[in-house]
């Protein structure tokens, strides 16, 4: 019998309809995945199980044990909630109280459901969810832990009631990769072990593929499929000889007061040729970036085309810019929302040039493979993968010889992500762009890069050709984040892994 | 009007208290910008044999107009006016009183009551109230409103620079700013105003003096927020400058945070200059303003017409900008959700 069943589920918002007649079914002890992109509807399904939305209208069906969630009182609601069905979100951090400890804040829980709160519970639960250092955990504050430990300090405190069922809403799309799998990992266990029922609401394909028993793909607010496609084969890039050395980088070291964010950084990048920095969030790769730019002050040498990038100033300084542009990770964000996409790609263009840009611009825009009929429009009414587009084809009309790319993929979904690169690597062979390649996604890695940096809280611990670096890694944190990255893939984990 | 300024426009207008604020207050500054052609003791158009005169905007003399004197006409004069009636005609405003035309034929004390001749009575030198009261609001939203802008405008700047920059410029204007919010500005009215006679410029510029600090943190936590977007890096990357910067980039978002404080900005300063006027200390005796008035009505209880008016003229001011402030505010606020 089923634990949990949405029948023909729709959830009326003011005047939008995010989830329109859907039907989910998880069972006793069912890991069960809720995937869609962002929009899909598939957080509001999941707020709408425990009612969570006080102006949201709803239609259908929710049966909990056979009785209707939608036609209970709040009172009643108030006991299922927490107690019978729990629900862990995406930024811990928000959902905890910084001003009490965690202890204190997991017995608060326990007082809540269970009545009775005894140090030794607690204690229990932080077992529970693998926190080794108990002890010291039960007296942190919320900000003394880390991304990881307060995700799992949510876990307890969903568990502490012994629910029946956990919601999860997106746990680890916060999370390093290393983190995220180790995360995965723990519920996957607590399924198994506790018989626990698990919904698993997320973005990301690849890290539901190998965990859950069952899948719903959601779309537009309906149920779009039931289970995921295979996941895309690890394409290699055919390596290329390249050209000049364009860029040459010694000794970059980025200090933030007493923390060294990027130490000695030394690399050197050809005309044609990508050179990829691989490592988690926090390893110092986007200050690598940022410092090349001149947007951190760092000490070092940075050679571009035969000058001295550092030391130039004035006029100078503006004209040598243009031969080293950046591409930002959300391309959202580095797009003007006040100004129209002719407007912010005319910028760069009309520093060093006269007159009208608007022939320039187009040129720019069809290089990306984008209509110039776009021009007029504004950054808001564009997808995903046009911003990308928009904020290459404003690197591009600057005719830069460096192209820097910090995480140009990551938000994209895997069909986007798959075009971008493949116009990546075609702008290159034309143009003969040298790339760096920044992202903390060893697939598109494996599909950009020539040379691979692997950078770990800014220490540069492995450097060498990517050929070299996937097949045969040689420090055990590349191993790591090798093995993490591929988890979810059958063949190529093997390999990779070096843990059960 | 982009997507987003019809929003806040509607949700201004759904305010109804804020929308017919602003209408009121539109009213009383188009009236008391007329208030030369609406209450003036020259007439509008004098036809005097075969010439057309516009007194109130070119002097006429005195012989011009069948006197003997070579100064400006006086239109109350019987001799003038039968001079006019016998030779043409001419159209008088609808209040024949200037601020400052003293009613010599007026029968009866000073001050006098309401009564046709003068709709709110006359003050304690036989001047018209309604006409003082008409010229005073004028003066008291035309320094309002400059004195607002020249605010502003000074405080946007200063805050711009201490948040793009940031660092050491972040840290001297800052201790700078506390410096000056420390400085008396009472004693140093006083001071000033007992050096020299104070004038509508001069005071301006005192009052200027201590207001323009009011919008320099919010600007500047504005620019210090919005420098790190990652819009702003990557016109950096670009190599644009950091003036290009400033005023395409990060203003726009800067000033959406000041509008709503403009309208507290203006009350502040009526009420300042009335305050001022009050105590002796603002402009010159004889200026029509609304301080010179509150203090007449205190000195003239017996005479309720004037502080009834003065009262009622100021609370109205007030609040309509307090309220369309409170629209402002409310409408550009990001948390609230237009409720259709």
């Amino acid at each position: 019998m089923n634990l949990l069943a949405l029948q023909k589920v729709s959830v009326r918002l003011s005047r939008f309809r995010p989830v329109r007649g859907i039907s989910v079914a998880v069972k006793k002890g069912e890991f069960v995945g809720l995937v869609g992109a962002s929009g899909s509807g598939k957080s509001t399904a999941a707020m709408a199980i425990l009612r969570l939305q006080d102006q949201a209208r709803y239609s259908g069906r929710i049966l909990f044990r056979g009785r209707d969630l939608l036609a209970l009182s709040e009172k009643e609601m108030q006991r299922i909630r927490g107690r019978r069905i729990a629900m862990i979100f995406q930024e811990p951090m928000t959902s905890l109280n910084p001003l009490h400890t965690v202890g204190r804040q997991i017995g608060e829980v326990l007082r809540l459901h269970i009545g009775k709160v005894s140090r030794q519970r607690i204690m229990q639960l932080l077992q529970l969810v693998e926190l080794s250092d108990g002890d010291r955990i039960y007296r942190s504050y919320p900000h003394e832990l880390s991304g990881g430990q307060r995700q799992r300090v949510m876990i307890a405190m969903a568990l502490a009631g012994k629910p029946d069922l956990l919601i999860a809403d997106e746990p680890t799309t916060a999370l390093d990769v290393t983190v995220q799998a180790q995360i995965l990992r723990l519920l996957k266990k607590l399924q198994k072990k506790m018989g626990l029922s698990i919904l698993f609401i997320t973005h990301d394909l690849s890290i539901i593929r190998r965990l859950a028993d069952r899948v719903y793909v959601m779309k537009y607010g309906k149920i779009a499929a039931t289970r995921i496609p295979p996941p895309p084969p690890i394409q290699r890039r055919q390596t290329s000889a390249g050209g000049a050395t364009v860029l040459s980088v010694r000794e970059l070291t980025v200090q933030y007061g007493q923390m060294t964010a990027a130490r000695a950084v030394s690399f050197a990048l050809k005309a044609g040729r990508t050179t990829a920095i691989v490592g988690e969030s926090g390893s110092g790769k986007s200050t690598v970036a940022r410092a090349l730019v001149r947007l951190v002050p760092a000490m070092g040498e940075v050679i571009l085309n035969g000058r001295d990038f550092w030391a130039l100033r004035g006029r100078e300084l503006v004209s040598a810019r243009a031969g080293m542009q950046m591409v930002f990770q959300d391309a959202g964000a580095s797009l003007n929302p006040r100004l129209s996409v002719g407007q912010l790609i005319a910028e760069g263009w009309s520093l060093l040039h006269r007159g009208s840009a608007e022939r320039a611009v187009a040129e720019a825009l069809q290089a990306v493979g984008l209509d110039p009929e776009i021009m007029g429009r504004y950054p808001h009414e564009l997808s995903g993968g046009q911003r990308t587009r928009v904020a290459l084809a404003r690197a591009l009309i600057m005719r830069p010889s460096v192209l820097i790319l910090d995480e140009v993929t990551s938000s994209l979904d895997i069909r986007t992500q798959q075009q971008i690169m493949d116009l990546l690597n075609r702008l290159q062979a034309e143009l003969g762009l040298a790339y760096l390649f920044i992202s903390h996604d060893m697939r598109a890695v494996r599909a950009m890069a020539d040379d691979v940096l692997v950078m770990r809280r800014g220490d540069v611990v492995e450097a060498g050709s990517a050929d070299q670096v996937f097949q045969c890694p040689r420090h055990t944190y590349t191993r790591q984040l090798l093995a993490d990255s591929f988890w979810d893939d059958g063949a190529e984990t093997s390999s990779y892994n070096s843990r059960p | 009007m982009t997507g987003l300024a019809k929003r806040r426009w509607q949700q201004f207008r759904a305010n109804r208290l804020a929308y017919r604020s602003l209408l009121v207050f539109i009213g009383m500054l188009l009236v008391s910008v007329l208030a030369p052609i609406l209450a003036n003791d020259k007439p509008l158009i004098v036809r005097y044999q075969d010439t057309v005169y516009f007194p109130v905007v070119e002097v006429v003399w005195d012989n011009q107009l069948g006197g003997s004197l070579p100064t400006e006409a006086d239109y109350h004069d019987p001799d003038t006016r039968r001079q006019i009636r016998q030779n043409g005609w001419m159209i008088m405003p609808p209040i024949p009183w200037s601020y400052d035309t003293i009613d010599f034929e007026a029968t009866g004390v000073f001050p006098g009551a309401p009564d046709r001749r003068h709709w709110l009575g006359t003050d304690d030198q036989g001047r018209d109230i309604l006409a003082r009261l008409l010229y005073g609001l004028r003066l008291s939203l035309v320094f309002g409103l400059i004195l607002t802008v020249c605010s502003a405008g000074i405080g946007i700047f200063v805050g711009a620079v201490q948040g793009y920059f940031g660092g050491k410029t972040d840290l001297f204007l800052g201790r700078l700013l506390e410096m000056w919010g420390s400085l008396p500005q009472l004693f140093i009215l006083i001071i000033v105003s007992s050096l020299i006679v104070p004038g509508f410029g001069t005071l301006l510029g005192v009052l200027l003096f201590f207001s323009w600090t009011t919008l320099v943190p919010v600007v500047r936590a504005e620019f210090l927020r919005t420098r790190h977007l990652e819009y702003v890096q990557a016109a950096r990357v670009l190599g644009v400058s950091d003036r290009v910067i400033m005023f395409r980039h990060i203003l726009p978002n800067a000033l959406v945070a000041t509008i709503a404080y403009l309208p507290f900005m203006m009350s502040g300063a009526v009420v300042a200059l009335s305050a001022l006027d009050f105590l002796g200390l603002g402009l010159p005796p004889g200026t029509p303003s609304l301080g010179d008035m509150i203090r007449q009505g205190k000195e003239n209880l017996q005479a309720p017409w004037i502080g009834v008016t003065i009262f009622v003229t100021l609370t109205a001011v007030l609040s309509a900008l307090l309220f369309i402030g409170e629209g402002v505010r409310d409408a550009f606020d990001p948390h609230r959700e237009v409720r259709s």
